[in-house]
C-alpha cells in the first residue's frame, strides 16, 4: 500500500474544515475521522478536532482511548498553541485534538472562538477538521462559522432535513450578526436569534428584509456576507435510488426555496463494514478499504479539495 | 424573490444550452413531481403543484428557440427598465406555438420560490416498509399518545431511553405521548418520529404510523 496518493490539482494550502448537521447519530463523527485519514493520505498533514462538547467520541472512531487533555482544557487554560494538545493516531500524519467525554459545555470563556481559531490557523499542518456535535448551540453555531469550508451532514429521514435546515438558518444569521458593518443591523439580526422572534426568521429573505429595513444599501453586503460562507451538503447512509438522489434534490429546494446558499458535495452509501469496523475500534478506510464507502469517502475527499467541482445542482 | 425568471424556475443560467436545459427539466419534475422526500419534507402540496406548472410553463417556452428568443428579449428589456415582473409567456399546449405573438401578457402567477414555508404540512408520504413485528408486543387498534406511553412502559424504557435511542428530541416525544400535535413540526415529521419511536419500542412502524396519524389533528 502506498503511504500517499496523488493531491488533486487546483487543492490549496491551509483549510480548516467543520463537520456538522444538526442531527445525531448521522455518522458526523466516522465521517470527520474518515476525511481525516484520506486527506492525510493525499500527503496533507491534517488535525482532528473534536468539538462536539459534552458528546465527545471522535477518538472511539479512531480506536483511541480519550486523550488526557482535551480541547475545553485548552480552551479554559487559556492559553494560544494547540499543538501540545494534538495527539498522534495510529496513522501517519494525522493527529487529533480530543473532547471529554465526562463534561458538558457550561460556560466556555469569553473570546473563545477568536482564540481557537487563531490557534488552528497557527497548527503547522494542512487541513483541520472540526467535528461538531447536534443541535444548533450557539457554540456549536460559531465553531462552525469560524471554518472556510463548512460540510454539513443529512441522512435521508424527515428529521434530518429538518435539523440541517434549522442549522443553516443558524449559521447564515449568526454570520451576518457578525459581519454586517451595522450596529443597529446586527442589533436587529441578533434579537432574531432566540425566542419568540427567531420563528419569524425562516428564510434568507425575510433576514434580508430585516436588513433592508434599516438599510437598503446594506443588501448587497449581506449577499455578498452569505456568498462566502462554502456551505456543503454532503449526505450519509444511502441506501438505494431515491436515496442517491436526496442530496441533489435537497440541495435545490433549499437553495430555490430558502435562498440558502449551499452546494452539495455528494453521497457516502450505508455499509454494513462501516459499522463492523467501528465496533472494532478501526477505520473502515483502512480495514474495509475496497467497500462502497471508502471508495465513496475517497471521491468525496477529491471533490472537497477541488471547490470548483461542488455544486452540480439545478 | 417575489417573482422568479423560467431560468430561476429550472435552476439554470440564462445562457445554457438545450442539454443542460433538458437536464435541469428532468430535474425540476421529479423534484415536485416525483416522491421526492426533499421536496415534500419542506414544501407542501399545492406549492409542488404550483411549481411543477411552472416549471412545464418554463419548459415549454426555453426548449424552443423562438419562443425563447422572445422570452429573452422581454428579459433583458425588464433589466433594462430596473426590474419590475418577470415575463410570463405560456404557451398552449406546449407544441409549436408562435413565438412573438404570444408573448404579448405576462401573467401575473407568483411563483412560491423563496417563500417563507418551512414547516409546513406535506401531503401523506409512502409509507417505509415495515420490518416484522416482534410477536410479544401487538400495536393496540387505536394508536393514541396513551397507546404509545403504555407500550414504552411494557418495553420498561423511560422517555430519555427512547430519546437516546430513536434520536428524536424528547420534547417531540412527550408531546406524542400527550396527543399535543400542535407542538410538533408538522404532519411529515411526526410520521418520522412515529417511525423511529416504534423502531426502538420494537413494534410494527407502519400499524403506529398509520394508527396514530388516524387522530393527527397538528400541522
Amino acid at each position: 500500500m502506498k503511504d500517499t496518493e496523488a493531491l488533486p490539482e487546483g487543492a490549496q494550502r491551509f483549510e480548516l474544515w467543520a463537520v456538522g448537521g444538526g442531527k445525531g447519530g448521522t455518522g458526523k463523527s466516522a465521517l470527520s475521522a474518515s476525511l481525516g485519514f484520506q486527506l492525510s493520505r493525499l500527503g496533507k498533514r491534517v488535525v482532528l478536532v473534536d468539538a462536539d462538547f459534552g458528546g465527545a467520541n471522535l477518538h472511539t472512531c479512531l480506536g483511541l482511548p480519550a486523550p488526557p487533555r482535551s480541547l475545553l482544557d485548552f480552551l479554559r487554560e487559556g492559553g494560544s498553541i494547540i499543538d501540545e494538545f494534538a495527539v498522534p493516531t495510529p496513522y501517519p500524519n494525522l493527529r487529533l485534538v480530543g473532547g471529554r467525554v465526562d463534561e458538558g459545555v457550561s460556560t466556555l470563556p469569553a473570546g473563545w472562538a477568536a482564540r481557537l481559531a487563531t490557534a488552528i490557523r497557527a497548527l503547522p499542518v494542512d487541513v483541520v477538521i472540526l467535528d461538531l456535535g447536534a443541535g444548533v448551540a450557539p457554540e456549536t453555531v460559531e465553531a462552525m462559522n469560524l471554518a472556510d469550508l463548512k460540510i454539513l451532514v443529512a441522512v435521508p429521514e424527515p428529521s434530518s432535513i429538518e435539523n440541517v435546515t434549522s442549522l443553516l438558518r443558524s449559521l447564515c444569521l449568526q454570520r451576518l450578526t457578525q459581519r454586517l458593518p451595522s450596529h443597529e443591523a446586527r442589533r436587529r439580526l441578533l434579537a432574531l436569534q432566540s425566542g419568540q422572534a427567531a420563528s419569524r426568521v425562516r428564510v434568507v429573505a425575510d433576514m434580508l428584509n430585516e436588513v433592508e429595513a434599516i438599510d437598503p444599501k446594506l443588501v448587497g453586503a449581506a449577499r455578498a456576507i452569505l456568498e462566502e460562507m462554502a456551505l456543503t451538503l454532503v449526505t450519509n447512509q444511502v441506501r438505494d435510488e431515491p436515496d442517491r438522489k436526496f442530496g441533489a434534490q435537497m440541495t435545490a429546494v433549499i437553495r430555490r426555496h430558502f435562498g440558502l446558499p449551499l452546494a452539495y458535495a455528494g453521497f457516502v452509501h450505508h455499509d454494513d463494514a462501516v459499522w463492523r469496523t467501528l465496533r472494532r475500534g478501526k477505520l473502515f478506510m483502512v480495514d474495509a478499504s475496497r467497500s462502497r464507502a471508502a471508495e465513496d469517502v475517497r471521491r468525496l475527499t477529491r471533490g472537497l479539495l477541488r471547490r470548483a467541482d461542488l455544486s452540480p445542482v439545478f | 424573490m417575489k417573482n422568479s425568471t423560467y431560468y430561476e424556475v429550472l435552476g439554470v443560467a440564462p445562457h445554457v444550452g438545450l442539454g443542460q436545459l433538458q437536464a435541469a427539466y428532468r430535474f425540476s419534475k421529479a423534484l415536485y413531481a416525483g416522491e421526492s422526500m426533499a421536496s415534500y419534507g419542506l414544501l407542501d402540496g399545492a406549492e409542488r403543484a404550483q411549481m411543477l406548472a411552472l416549471v412545464e410553463e418554463a419548459y415549454g417556452v426555453l426548449a424552443d428557440a423562438n419562443s425563447r428568443r422572445a422570452y429573452d428579449i422581454q428579459l433583458h428589456a425588464r433589466e433594462a427598465l430596473g426590474g419590475g415582473q418577470a415575463p410570463r409567456m405560456p404557451k398552449a399546449g406546449g407544441g409549436t406555438a408562435p413565438a412573438a405573438q404570444t408573448a404579448a401578457a405576462p401573467s401575473r402567477a407568483e411563483s412560491p420560490l423563496a417563500k417563507p414555508a418551512v414547516s409546513v404540512p406535506a401531503p401523506s408520504p409512502p409509507p417505509a416498509a415495515p420490518p416484522p413485528p416482534e410477536p410479544v408486543l401487538h400495536v393496540p387498534g387505536i394508536v393514541n399518545g396513551a397507546a404509545l406511553r403504555a407500550l414504552r412502559e411494557h418495553r420498561n424504557l423511560s422517555i430519555d431511553q427512547i430519546a437516546a435511542l430513536s434520536k428524536v428530541g424528547g420534547r417531540f416525544l412527550r408531546a406524542l405521548e400527550e396527543d399535543r400535535h400542535e407542538v410538533l413540526p408538522g404532519r411529515v415529521f411526526a410520521r418520522g418520529f412515529l417511525i423511529e419511536y416504534a423502531r426502538a419500542l420494537r413494534v410494527s412502524e407502519s400499524e403506529v404510523v398509520e394508527r396514530y396519524l388516524r387522530n393527527w389533528t397538528g400541522r
